[in-house]
């Protein structure tokens, strides 16, 4: 669904960059700076190569709303994420779906952040297709973090909570 | 009533059928729900719990998706739940609602024999007869395998005016013969789990959500999906690779949806 339009977008940053250095090089400035709402891209000269920054997904990015069931997937992790996805007490989805903190709309939540949960406890639903699949703690521990609120929709190997 | 006293197991046989290898059936007059019944087994018993169904006479506690309550009347319907262990990834886990969804289709086509009867299939798992919901499904997954849980309406539909696809039963299109004993259709609807479960099992998700989609009423139709997060509209354009429903909405973006209760909208189911 993203791929081909990821193909475009990059496609026109190349050209957007190609447009930024002819300016640079026809000026006497130093260093460029390009920013929309969308991308961000800073030139400057020196030993270095040209060297893009990337945001996060553009917003015209063909992926699903929030509010439809699916998220979209970020262009490039932050490193925030990155932090996390690697942590060892990552709890991480098996499958894309949407996530549930209590069994039912109403009923109490699972676990609370700052509860110690016993292995195999229950902690979250994961539902697709009308399929319940509990995530369970793999150890005993302390539910340090829970990164995901009550009925949002997640990604296949998502971190949905720390276990320390 | 000690309607459903027993147990059948694989190969054996009584007056209204046989079972498939690796297949068994008990009975309960009562229970809170059959996936209880079934869920139980799976803790207790692990794998060598696989294939085994439970056919209740009535549900207590009887639930559908997110805890909400699924009338069980005793005769009124056929509550079954069975065990299923797949060697799977569990992200492949969700496909297998399109193969229980596509059995129940399948048991009730061999059934009605009204043709004025259609007889078709909603995302991801609701059975229709001429737009109205027959027959509900859910799914809950635990340690070491999956329950599968049906609910088919064999008389006496429960009326709710808030439901957009207003309950049917079974005996609705059977004014032509006596419709079979729930006993009876247990019988048939595990043989058509067999059959579809293998399916998915040996040639793949793929090729039951392709067999699923020939009979699905909404590709092409314009639908409302209350997800989670709020309501989404669109034209359903298909079924995802894992399962997921694609639309594609006013603005011509496509949206997945993995979660949610849809409404085909009037005229199109």
């Amino acid at each position: 669904m993203a791929s081909s339009s990821k193909g475009k977008t990059f496609s026109a940053e190349t050209k957007l960059v190609e447009g930024l250095t002819a300016i640079l090089d026809a000026s006497n400035l130093t260093e460029l700076e390009f920013e929309t709402e969308e991308i961000s891209i800073r030139l400057s000269r020196g030993s270095t190569a040209v060297a893009p920054a990337m945001m996060p997904a553009p917003a015209a990015m063909p992926v699903a709303p929030a509010a439809a069931g699916a998220p979209a997937a970020p262009a490039a992790a932050s490193d925030a994420d990155t932090d996390i996805a690697s942590h060892p007490g990552a709890l991480k989805s098996p499958m894309v779906g949407t996530v549930y903190l209590a069994p039912e709309p109403d009923a109490p939540l699972f676990a609370k952040e700052g509860e110690q949960v016993k292995k195999g406890q229950t902690l979250f639903i994961v539902e697709a297709m009308k399929v319940m699949n509990p995530i369970t703690a793999p150890a005993d521990g302390k539910l340090t973090r829970v990164l995901v609120d009550n009925a949002q929709p997640i990604e296949f190997d998502q971190p949905l909570a720390i276990i320390e | 009533m000690t309607d459903f006293p027993d147990r059948l197991d694989a190969g054996q046989s009584d007056k209204t059928g046989h079972l498939p290898a690796g297949w068994s059936i008990a009975f309960f007059d009562t229970a809170p729900s059959s996936n209880d019944l079934a869920l139980s087994a799976l803790a207790e018993q692990k794998n060598a719990a696989a294939g085994q169904c439970f056919v209740v006479g009535e549900q207590t506690r009887g639930r559908g998706r997110l805890g909400r309550q699924w009338t069980s009347n005793p005769g009124d319907g056929l509550y079954m739940s069975c065990v299923l262990c797949p060697d799977t990834p569990a992200h492949l886990l969700p496909s297998l609602s399109f193969a229980i969804s596509l059995a129940v289709h399948n048991m009730l086509a061999e059934q009605i024999r009204d043709d004025r009867a259609k007889i078709s299939l909603k995302w991801p798992n609701d059975v229709l007869v001429n737009g109205g919901k027959i027959a509900g499904i859910l799914l809950e997954a635990s340690a070491g395998g999956i329950v599968a849980g049906c609910g088919i309406n064999l008389k006496n539909a429960p009326t709710d005016p808030s439901q957009k696809h207003p309950a049917v039963s079974l005996d609705q299109f059977s004014a032509q013969h006596a419709p079979a004993s729930a006993r009876a259709l247990a019988f048939r609807l595990v043989h058509h789990l067999a059959e579809c479960y293998e399916v998915w099992e040996q040639k793949g998700h793929h090729k039951i959500i392709e067999s699923w989609q020939r009979y699905c009423a909404m590709i092409g139709a314009n639908v409302h999906i209350q997800t989670p997060k709020g309501l989404v509209t669109g034209r359903c354009t298909g079924i995802g690779g894992e399962g997921q429903l694609i639309l594609q909405d006013e603005a011509g973006q496509e949206i997945s949806i993995t979660a949610g209760d849809v409404e085909i909208m009037k005229g199109q189911a």
